[in-house]
């Protein structure tokens, strides 16, 4: 599995807690237009990403490239991540997903979490 | 992308716009933005320009819609914004874009838009951002 870290903050933390989890997961660090290239051609299968204030930077690339049914704002300020909301987003096939940088710890093991139970 | 010049920005906010994630109107106001903060700054590439210039006319376009932020940035990080030897240019920038605007924009965004200006003009004169 290959999953692209796009996004505007915390690329390289967001890289850390995937390896940790699973140091079998192929990562690549890319600009957030590059990273939802990436998943349209193909050439990954997962888009994670988070910006400073879910004002948008996270996804908003992702979403204008693979539309908004493809994309998953896993927490916002004030909404946390919810774990049952992203195992469903994953069952549903979504391909992208952005939160606040502060959320990070919690939501990057969620989300690998939830890709690999569909697995 | 580490630097980016108006064309590349053009492109970027036009994906945005057919992908429906930002408004016309967001979008013209940050060209104009952009514009501007290279006549200030006497360049022709912005470092570090994407974070900022994601965030405003995802965040304009978020006003249009009237949809409320509910994040304050901490007011540890402001006081070191308010502190930064850019602070002046960056208020003078969101000043600008308010009056392009027309409608205000609220504390709270404006908050952001300094913190993230002060980045951009402090890495772009050649200083440490923060």
């Amino acid at each position: 599995m290959k999953i692209v870290i796009g996004g505007q903050v915390e690329k390289k933390s967001i890289e850390g807690l995937i390896k940790e989890i699973d140091p079998e997961i192929e990562t690549v660090i890319k600009s957030d237009l590059d990273a939802a290239m990436a998943i349209k051609t193909k050439q990954a299968d997962y888009y994670i990403g988070a910006c400073h204030t879910g004002g948008g930077g996270a996804l908003a690339m992702a979403i204008a490239m693979l539309g908004r049914d493809q994309c998953e704002t896993v927490s916002m300020p004030g909404r946390k991540p919810d774990s049952a909301k992203v195992e469903q987003a994953v069952k549903d096939g979504k391909l992208a997903f952005g939160f606040t940088g502060d959320h990070m710890e919690t939501a990057v093991p969620m989300i690998i979490t939830a890709i690999k139970n569909k697995q | 992308m580490l630097s980016m010049n108006l064309a590349e920005l053009k492109q970027r906010l036009d994906l945005l716009v057919e992908g429906n994630v930002i408004s016309s109107s967001a979008r013209s106001i940050t060209v104009d933005a952009f514009q501007h903060l290279l006549e200030t700054l006497g360049i022709k590439d912005v470092e570090q320009a994407e974070m900022l210039f994601t965030h405003l006319p995802t965040a304009l376009t978020r006003m249009e819609n009237r949809e409320t932020l509910d994040a304050f940035a901490s007011e540890t990080m402001m006081e070191e914004v308010r502190n930064s030897g850019s602070y002046h240019l960056a208020k003078e920038q969101v000043r600008r874009i308010e009056r392009e605007w027309k409608g205000g924009l609220p504390e709270t965004e404006k908050e952001f838009l300094y913190l993230h200006y002060t980045n951009v003009i402090q890495t772009n004169q050649g200083g440490e951002a923060n």
